[in-house]
């Protein structure tokens, strides 16, 4: 990011080959969708290019992208919601489309469809932590840190999450033979 | 044998949710970020398509207004126009009634307007000075 902020163009391509493998599986576990997470993904790392003058190093720059792109999700996720409460006005009997569009070879097993598709269904608030806790390895505390509020909070809406899933997936569930 | 009533517990949630697969980036996923950069780097997209919205619009809001502000002047004049009829028929009918009171004055030259048990109100067309000659009372 230094070397960025110094004018080195390559900089820029470097930061983007080290973190879009992290940054788009993040978006991908979260979204359930390829295209929808590389569009983030993309706007994420043009947000921090934008930014190069006024960032400062505030520990790792992967948890800075991760808070970007989270906010970017957030965001569209709200204006998703909006436009679901106004689809029907406009568009009647037509239903927006929120499967997952990834090519069916990264789809997996029928269990991990399903888990993908029940994990794409919770609610973002139980979503962000789950996979960052869950997926990404991250801690409650830089959990909360990403989404500014208690590690508590986090800890119950994981606890939540988990359960909402459990519900979800125990009917296809076979003991474990999958 | 699987037992179809026993639930996930969260080892095997987590062991699931840790099994999903990896997706990574399409191939060309790092040259079409850097192809954008450089693109909104050259020629900033955003920006402008931003400002010509705002011109659009504040050329829109200009047309409506001159366009509402022209009826309302059209509108005005109509009234006028239609208030200056009215008093014209008006006028018309006022002359036409005193010229048919002048001819039948001939044969009875005193009106009656009406009275009280001890006075009579009457108008001697006769002595009725022509209209030109008429004046309206101050108010």
């Amino acid at each position: 990011m230094v070397a960025l902020q110094q004018g080195d163009c390559q900089a820029f391509s470097k930061i983007v080959e080290r973190h879009q493998g992290r940054l788009v599986g993040y978006l991908t576990r979260l979204t359930g969708d390829l295209d929808r997470a590389e569009d983030l993904a993309q706007e994420a790392f043009l947000r921090l290019f934008r930014s190069v003058d006024s960032y400062r190093p505030q520990g790792q720059l992967s948890a800075y992208l991760f808070r970007i792109a989270t906010n970017l999700l957030r965001s569209e996720e709200r204006r998703r919601t909006r436009w679901r409460h106004l689809e029907p006005i406009f568009r009647s009997g037509q239903r927006l489309q929120a499967s997952p569009t990834a090519p069916d070879e990264l789809l997996g097993s029928e269990i991990q469809r399903r888990l993908r598709r029940a994990i794409a269904a919770l609610p973002l608030t139980y979503r962000l932590p789950l996979v960052l806790y869950e997926m990404e390895d991250w801690s409650c505390q830089e959990i909360s840190q990403l989404l500014n509020c208690r590690e508590g909070t986090i800890k119950s809406r994981l606890f939540r999450a988990r359960q909402k899933l459990k519900e979800t997936m125990t009917p296809y569930w076979k003991g474990g033979t999958e | 044998m699987n037992d179809p009533r026993r639930s996930l517990d969260d080892r095997e949630l987590r062991r699931l949710l840790r099994g999903l697969p990896t997706v990574a980036p399409r191939a060309e996923f790092r040259e079409r970020v850097e192809r954008a950069a450089t693109n909104r780097t050259v020629t900033p997209a955003r920006h402008p398509r931003s400002w010509s919205w705002l011109a659009a619009a504040a050329l829109a809001l200009m047309l409506v207004g001159a366009a509402s502000w022209r009826w309302s002047e059209v509108q005005q004049d109509r009234e006028q126009q239609a208030e200056i009829e009215a008093l014209r028929q008006e006028s018309d009918r006022l002359a036409r009634e005193i010229h048919r009171l002048r001819q039948s004055a001939d044969a009875a030259p005193v009106v009656y307007l009406g009275g009280t048990e001890d006075v009579d109100y009457v108008i001697d067309l006769a002595r009725l000075p022509a209209s030109g000659q008429i004046r309206t009372a101050g108010l």
